[in-house]
């Protein structure tokens, strides 16, 4: 067996927090790893040999480098174009939820106010992509 | 069709032709009668004065030897001359020695007068003295007829009168044909000169012919300057100029083409050129005809207003990039206090009093609230720059839905509802839900607190092409001393804990209808009721909307 994680593409450190509290509170004890900005995010994927995550939950507004553009280099590679990503933001543009589909996000959560509804998508979200939803083989192969 | 101008310079013609041949006749036959009557009378008077001349000659031996009998055979002869009225001889004396009278006619007088010629009216009468050997020895008389100058006038006016008749006759017609040769070109040239655009008639070989006034005002050339020059080298591009001009042959016509013509003093005026081709009577192409619209004014507003779009636009994107930033940026942290309040009153529940716990749950309640406000107020500037989608909208249907929606999420209310059918609207049927949304929702809120809940969606008949709807309540109502605070944002006449809120909802409300053109204004009183009503253009599909 496998051990399935996400990797939290966070900047803020209250909101990784929140989340990384939101996910032990709903028992949820599979690894989580961060990046904190959108290079770190790709030096991940593309720098060395690492694990492909479950899932990959992705802030938009990012230092260096934005969330839909990280989304687009990982689906611009022949490695990672199959890596499920969930976007997770604070925005409800229209604009960044249309590019955020067109660009080839599996989910867009918007992250609520408060609190307890936030702890609520979270739980959902990992239920979901760690528990329900099968990964492509590519990537399960990919882990070591 | 003849334009009136033309019809007074045809009558123009007419009576100027008419009075000139009048005048020169009356003026002709006055010279004529004068000239003729002098003639006439030194005439008679000549032949009277010779034939007293004769008789006075033959006369002298009767009266020298008293023969009255010879001086009646004088006399007699006189009834050959049908003008000669009378004739007598008198003595030296003076007394009547023998006379010849003409049957009706009138005698000579009595005794003899002094020698000359007389005229009375139509009488023409003479004494002429008798001689014998250089001595006078008696006179004689003749009295004849002269026609009286009157009547002479009179019947020359009668023979003017048929020259007149006769020269009309044959001067009208040709008048009446010359006078189109006449006013046909100050006809065309008047036509011409009508034009407010610059106008020129341009010849096969594309040399000007004729200008306006508004082509020297544009050009700031002369007309003689203009005229016989090549028409293409007042345009800054004078070969696509002469392009058009060739189109103008090969397509009978060109419309709104745009060129500019250069002033003199280097002034440019942006025109849309116009022409085609004109014809003579035997259907030949005797050039072209062509206009250029001075549209100067015009875009210099396309100019400006490309300019304040653009401005707009980065305004716009201004807003868009703060908005986005706000709904980020802000949202942060309010959830960052949400979160951590929750986490300490979930953590250290144990080491929190009920008062510590109060005050945590207040500031949650805070968070969640400007949460509220963020996303409200996105959505007020949201809908102020979204692209709105024109559609058929039934406002009953969606009043029906959203008053479903309603019941469903607080089932334990009873509420009467009484929707108006096939309310028909036009717009963006997204943004017109918003609006239902907003005064349903609101007459939902305010009713919350009736026994007996009573929501109502219609319409009365405004003007024309105007549909004026309505949503009424029978809930708490509002003093309309405040009704001008109704559609501020964030401007609220309940507290939050009477009626929940965030004082935005109207003001989306009043942003979607005036997008929509349409007007917004409520009605109402303290516990009585509100009524919030709406304009919109009437659709123009056919249906049932009053």
């Amino acid at each position: 067996m496998i051990d399935k994680f996400i990797l939290l593409v966070e900047d803020n450190a209250d909101d990784e927090a929140l989340t990384l509290r939101a996910l032990k509170r709903n028992n949820i004890q599979s690894g989580v790893k961060v990046a904190r900005d959108g290079q770190e995010a790709l030096d991940y994927f593309f720098g060395k040999e690492n694990p492909s995550p479950a899932v990959v939950l992705l802030d938009l507004m990012l230092p260096k480098v934005n969330g839909l553009d990280v989304l687009k280099r990982l689906r611009a590679d022949e490695r990672t174009c199959m890596q499920p990503v969930v976007i997770l933001t604070s925005s409800k543009e229209e604009q960044d939820l249309i590019n955020g589909y067109r660009l080839g996000a599996n989910s867009y959560i918007r992250k609520p106010v408060d609190f307890e509804q936030f702890m609520e998508a979270v739980r959902q979200l990992g239920l979901y992509w760690l528990v329900t939803n099968e990964i492509p083989p590519v990537i399960q192969g990919n882990v070591k | 069709m003849r334009g009136i101008d033309e019809l007074r310079i045809r009558t123009k013609l007419i009576v100027i032709t008419v009075l000139t041949c009048t005048i020169a006749l009356f003026l002709a036959g006055i010279i004529i009668v004068a000239y003729d009557n002098h003639v006439y009378h030194s005439q008679k008077v000549g032949e009277l004065t010779a034939q007293a001349k004769i008789l006075a000659a033959g006369m002298s031996a009767p009266l020298e030897f008293d023969d009255v009998r010879a001086a009646k055979e004088y006399l007699a002869p006189l009834s050959a001359n049908q003008d000669i009225f009378s004739g007598a001889v008198y003595r030296h004396d003076g007394s009547l020695f023998a006379s010849y009278t003409r049957p009706h006619t009138r005698r000579p007088p009595d005794n003899a007068q002094p020698h000359g010629i007389q005229q009375e009216r139509s009488e023409l009468s003479i004494f002429w003295p008798v001689l014998e050997r250089e001595r006078p020895v008696g006179s004689v008389f003749l009295l004849a007829k002269i026609e009286p100058l009157s009547e002479r006038i009179f019947r020359y006016s009668g023979i003017f009168l048929l020259a007149m008749i006769l020269s009309l006759a044959i001067t009208l017609p040709i008048a009446m044909r010359l006078h189109y040769a006449i006013a046909n070109p100050i006809y065309a040239r008047s036509l011409i000169e009508a034009s407010i655009d610059p106008l020129v008639t341009i010849n096969t070989a594309g040399e000007i012919t004729d200008v306006n006034v508004a082509t020297l005002h544009v050009t700031g050339k002369t007309r003689d300057e203009l005229i016989g020059t090549d028409f293409a080298i007042y345009f800054t591009e004078p070969d696509k100029a002469r392009e058009i001009y060739k189109q103008v042959f090969e397509q009978g016509a060109v419309t709104d083409f745009p060129l500019t013509i250069r002033h003199v003093e280097g002034k440019q005026v942006d025109v849309l050129y116009n022409a085609s081709l004109y014809k003579n009577e035997s259907d030949a192409v005797v050039g072209v005809v062509a206009t250029a619209r001075d549209v100067t004014l015009q875009r210099q507003a396309e100019i400006e207003i490309n300019r304040r779009t653009a401005e707009l636009q980065v305004a716009n994107h201004e807003l868009e990039a703060f908005s986005y930033s706000v709904s980020h940026d802000l949202r942060a942290p309010l959830r960052s206090i949400d979160g951590f309040s929750l986490a300490l009153l979930e953590d250290y529940a144990d080491k929190l009093d009920d008062q510590g716990k109060n005050y945590l749950n207040r500031v949650r309640a805070a968070t969640q609230r400007m949460g509220a406000l963020i996303d409200d107020m996105l959505e007020l500037s949201r809908i102020a720059r979204v692209e709105m989608r024109h559609s058929y909208v039934d406002l009953s249907v969606m009043a029906n839905e959203v008053l479903q929606e309603l019941s469903k999420n607080d089932e334990a209310r009873v509420v009467k509802f009484e929707v108006q059918e096939n309310l028909l609207a036009e717009g963006d049927s997204k943004l017109l839900r918003i609006v239902l949304d907003n005064l349903i929702g609101n007459a939902w809120k305010y009713t919350s607190k009736i026994e007996e809940a009573h929501i109502e969606f219609g319409s009365v008949p405004d003007s024309e092409n105007i549909i004026n709807y309505y949503v009424r309540d029978n809930g708490a109502g509002f003093d309309m001393v405040y009704a001008d605070k109704l559609f501020s944002a964030f401007q609220r006449l309940h507290t939050h804990s009477e009626f929940p809120g965030t004082g935005v909802g109207l003001a989306t409300v009043q942003r979607i209808i005036h997008r929509h053109g349409g007007k917004i204004y409520g009605e109402g009183k303290p516990n009585q009721g509100a009524t919030f009503f709406f304009t919109l253009t009437k659709p123009k599909i056919r249906g049932e909307t009053s």
